[in-house]
């Protein structure tokens, strides 16, 4: 097993850059190979890597802005800078087809307003408006990302077009999305990096994820290296690239330390998703209650507003636990009174509970996690008391996750949890946050005493504006692709 | 196993083939509307598929798999039984060599050409489509009545008792008509166990005869080894007393007939064990590894097919060449024959190896053309890949086992378009190590093998749909949890499930 070399990794991969909260994506066209691959060629010594030595010194240095600067590209865009027809086969289908086929949009829910046809940006494959490359900006301040996207916008300005945005977003204090509650708590740890050896006493041993679960070219949670894209060796020239596990005499691997990126602009309706919550807590009690309506969306969610998880809390909301996240539902809550089985926190991880040996079950379910490097975006809503209020402005989640099988890791957990009407052994639900509810509305049922609550008639409260699959490769493999 | 099994497996006539597809995709195009006149009026047909098997020598072959409640003989007598259906039916089939001219000689036809099980599995056994109906209808009779029942929180009545609300329940479920779900007998305890206790006699039979054997074998080797004399004494009296107080005699003795079963083990299990795992050994080293992308050129098919529905239930196909030599095909035949036994006495509560998703499943070892092939047919609960997951997390010991005496053989799409696609292979399984380990734990190969050795289902029909097998057998509890005598804790279990 070799260690992971961090130095060649995307910085976006270890860490989601909490110092810089404002971010910028650029969605580019390419328009000129050649000036693409010459401004690729200046990039990697302004790219953020997995290591923390470039950051530390710049902390140092403190004349120069603290800012990040990370890349993927589409498998489109792969094409469009020229990399051989040959090297563009050995990527997986789902990269190649990219999020916006029809079977893909009904897997991932992508239907009705959500449907490709209907995306801001990243529907098109070809033509000028199809995205070829992701540029993920990050700064402290407006200001200075500002300076940011003039700087590198320059930079390309005559390889590559913008097709949309920039979409600006930001990493709040508290961490909370629009709906209010606090996101981004449970990220899987990578194994024999620092942050799992501080946390490996506290987890045990399913606490950490091996690092081939996010990067290829290393070993993953089935104690293989994936497969990884691979180009033809050129014995004369130097590629940089180390030599591929089956064919080491011919192909060199392309994917060494990259990985594969889920990008979705998620808007969400938080008028529409707290009025519903208002209603269903009329009907229930004959009158508007703001504490129980709190609580009835903390059942949804899984979590109470401040990040407090249910199962651990389940009578009132608990800032002190706000980040925990050491817990299991197979013990203290197997049939869901506390976090219900449909709660959107137990479809997408579901931990130790869907076996009766809850130490297998988080095995099991360690093979379908992925990174999350989310952030909102559009005015946050200050007060409380405004979230029930439209005010015409659109906002939502620029959802990223960071995975080495997007099949695997995001498709499942997307298809089989989130989105699986028969999730834990229910009959007829999705997740109530995000699912692609019918338009007879979506059901979710609460457990209880003496009997469980059915809630009915649930709208779509999220709807998807744009997205597409990446690649973010390794540093050597960036070289290589400016250099073809 | 054909008594209550069928796989239909009949050769196309190749200048129909285009014709029979055609012909297919007008019966699956019915079937999704659930107007095909074969299998609307039958009521105990849970699932039934037609896929089109493709060789690289010989004629295409037509596949007809279905999974129904009752012996063969019955079914097929009930499926063509209507003129309807039975014209419909011979519609397809007159595509194939050897098919009467006449509907009404069908019947004999398929079960002419049944060719069976070598394993075959049933994830809710014992409920007949009727019982599965019958309790779709209760669970949602009671959940409508519990939803209309005044419980919200905060109002001025308190909260109705358990025993209130299942009372109420009980009287509306009896209002409305549906009182047969007090029957406490239920079916899947009934006519399921005669069969059950047969089967086991039946095999119960067969061991016995092999104990009755084996018992022999040892004593003819102690009776040759050491003289009769000298391993039991004469059998009198004194003998026995000298058994019981002679220490050193009994010491002695011992040591003999352990030196004896010893020899016989060693004989009858560890030298042949030896021999097979050297024999297997050999061919795990040399024998071929896939280790390639999906690119079998049904893909697309696959992927619309698949992708384009709900994904509550689906089905899969796979065809495997076994790897030549008989000793693989043997290997193969005991593994079916084990995984068999074990899915009957011990995976026979919804889980197969751990796997929980598997409505039907049917393993086929198919003689053809000088080889052997290995057909898989199952209908099962969720989408693909969470179910080849599945394969991998939960059961990789059984899947190797299996497919690990197989090589895929598949088409590719030409690149260049237009010409007929092109045969790849034979490859084998991922390499496995002592038929178990590794193998389909190569989770990538793994999945573009089965991919590969996949050819698209054809037409399919699903008598509930939207059910999987934990929603079946969790009816099935709710349903014996309200029959149950209303005590506080059944009465607390059924109100947790409605």
């Amino acid at each position: 097993m070799r260690p992971v070399d961090w130095s060649d990794v995307q910085g976006l991969v270890l860490r989601g850059y909490p110092e810089t909260p404002r971010a910028a994506y650029l969605l580019l066209h390419i328009e000129n190979a050649e000036k693409a691959r010459a401004w690729l060629a200046d990039l990697p010594c302004r790219l953020t890597r997995s290591t923390l030595r470039s950051e530390s010194k710049r902390a140092k240095d403190r004349e120069a802005p603290d800012t990040r600067c990370n890349i993927a590209f589409t498998w489109n865009g792969l094409r469009a800078l020229g990399l051989a027809a040959d090297a563009l086969e050995t990527f997986p289908w789902y990269f190649r087809e990219g999020m916006a086929t029809p079977a893909r949009a009904r897997i991932l829910g992508d239907t009705g307003d959500s449907a490709p046809g209907n995306w801001d940006w990243g529907a098109a494959t070809d033509g000028e408006n199809a995205i070829h490359v992701l540029l993920l900006l990050f700064a402290a301040n407006c200001t200075e990302l500002q300076a940011l996207i003039d700087k590198e916008t320059q930079g390309f300005t005559d390889a590559c077009r913008r097709v949309h945005g920039p979409i600006f977003a930001n990493l709040p204090d508290d961490r909370r999305e629009h709906f209010g509650f606090r996101d981004g708590i449970s990220q899987p740890v990578i194994a024999d990096t620092p942050q799992a050896r501080r946390i490996s006493i506290l987890a045990g041993p399913t606490g950490t994820v091996k690092a081939g679960e996010f990067v290829l070219g290393h070993i993953n949670e089935h104690g293989q290296r994936p497969i990884s894209p691979s180009v033809a060796r050129d014995p004369q020239a130097k590629d940089g690239l180390p030599l591929t596990d089956d064919l080491p005499d011919v192909r060199s691997d392309l994917g060494i330390n990259g990985s594969y990126l889920v990008v979705r602009q998620l808007e969400q309706d938080v008028a529409g998703f707290w009025n519903y919550v208002e209603d269903a807590v009329r009907a229930e009690r004959g009158d508007t209650d703001p504490e129980a309506e709190d609580a009835l969306a903390a059942k949804f969610v899984g979590r109470w507003p401040s990040g407090a998880p249910l199962t651990t809390t389940p009578h009132a909301d608990d800032s002190g636990r706000a980040t925990q996240n050491n817990f299991g539902f197979h013990a203290e809550d197997r049939h869901g009174y506390r976090c219900p089985i449909g709660a959107h926190i137990r479809r997408a991880n579901p931990r130790d509970s869907l076996l009766d040996d809850p130490v297998e079950a988080a095995r099991l379910a360690n093979r379908h996690r992925m990174l999350r490097r989310g952030r909102i975006y559009g005015p946050a809503i200050k007060a409380k008391a405004d979230r029930k209020k439209s005010d015409g402005e659109k906002r939502g989640l620029m959802f990223i996750c960071i995975a080495a099988d997007i099949e695997r890791q995001f498709e499942f957990v997307q298809q089989t949890w989130l989105n699986s009407t028969k999730f834990g052994g229910l009959h007829d639900e999705k997740d109530p946050l995000l699912g692609d509810q019918p338009d007879s509305g979506g059901v979710m049922t609460v457990p209880g005493a003496p009997v469980r609550r059915r809630l009915t008639g649930i709208p779509r409260f999220v709807t998807m504006r744009g997205g597409g699959y990446f690649f973010m490769p390794g540093i050597k493999a960036l070289k290589y692709l400016a250099a073809l | 196993m054909k008594e209550r099994t069928l796989t239909v497996l009949a050769d196309i006539d190749t200048d129909k083939l285009d014709d029979l597809r055609a012909r297919l995709e007008d019966v699956d195009r019915k079937l999704a509307h659930n107007n095909f006149p074969a299998f609307a009026e039958i009521e105990t047909l849970h699932f039934a598929s037609f896929v089109i098997l493709e060789f690289p020598d010989g004629p295409p072959a037509l596949v007809f798999e279905a999974n129904f409640d009752g012996d063969t003989k019955a079914f097929i007598d009930a499926l063509t039984g209507s003129p309807n259906g039975r014209t419909a039916l011979h519609d397809i089939f007159s595509h194939c060599i050897g098919c009467p001219d006449s509907a009404d000689r069908l019947g004999g036809f398929l079960l002419e050409k049944n060719i069976g099980a070598n394993c075959y599995y049933v994830g809710c056994r014992g409920r007949t489509i009727r019982q599965v109906r019958q309790e779709i209808a209760l669970r949602t009779n009671v959940q409508a009545i519990v939803d209309s029942l005044p419980l919200r929180q905060g109002g001025a009545d308190p909260a109705p008792t358990p025993a209130a609300i299942h009372g109420v329940v009980r009287q509306r479920i009896g209002d409305a008509g549906l009182d047969t779900w007090r029957r406490p007998f239920l079916v899947r305890h009934g006519q399921e166990i005669v069969h059950r206790l047969w089967w086991c006699l039946k095999w119960l039979l067969r061991l016995y005869a092999i104990v009755v054997i084996a018992s022999v074998v040892v004593l003819a080797l102690l009776a040759l080894a050491y003289g009769w004399q000298a391993s039991f004494g004469d059998g009198s009296l004194t003998d026995i007393s000298r058994w019981l107080t002679d220490t050193w005699y009994l010491t002695r003795r011992l040591v003999l007939a352990g030196v004896a079963v010893a020899l016989i083990l060693i004989v009858f299990l560890v030298i042949p064990l030896v021999v097979f795992l050297a024999r297997l050994g050999r061919r795990e080293k040399t024998d071929s590894e896939f280790k390639g992308a999906w690119d079998s050129s049904f893909r697309e098919q696959i992927v619309a097919r698949e992708f384009g529905r709900d994904n509550i239930q689906n089905h899969f196909c796979s065809l495997t060449k076994v790897k030549p030599g008989g000793f693989r095909r043997r290997t193969l035949q005991v593994v079916l024959w084990l995984i068999n036994f074990a899915g009957r006495i011990y995976w026979n509560r919804g889980r197969l190896g751990e796997i929980p998703t598997i409505h039907f499943a049917r393993w086929v070892i198919i003689p053809r053309d000088g080889a052997h092939w290995l057909l898989f047919l199952t209908n099962y609960g969720d989408n693909w890949d969470s179910y080849l997951n599945d394969f991998i997390d939960r059961a990789s010991n059984g899947v190797t086992a299996i497919w690990s005496n197989t090589e895929v053989v598949w088409r590719t799409a030409p690149s260049g378009g237009g010409a007929e696609p092109a045969w790849q292979g034979p490859v084998g399984f991922p390499r496995s190590k002592f038929l178990v380990l590794e193998g389909s734990r190569n989770e990538q190969p793994f999945k573009n093998y089965a991919r590969n050795s996949q050819p698209p289902t054809r037409a399919w029909y699903q008598a509930y749909p939207t059910m999987t097998v934990r929603n079946v057998n969790d009816n099935t509890s709710q349903r014996e949890a309200f029959c149950a005598r209303p005590g506080a804790a059944n009465l607390h279990e059924w109100l947790r499930q409605v």
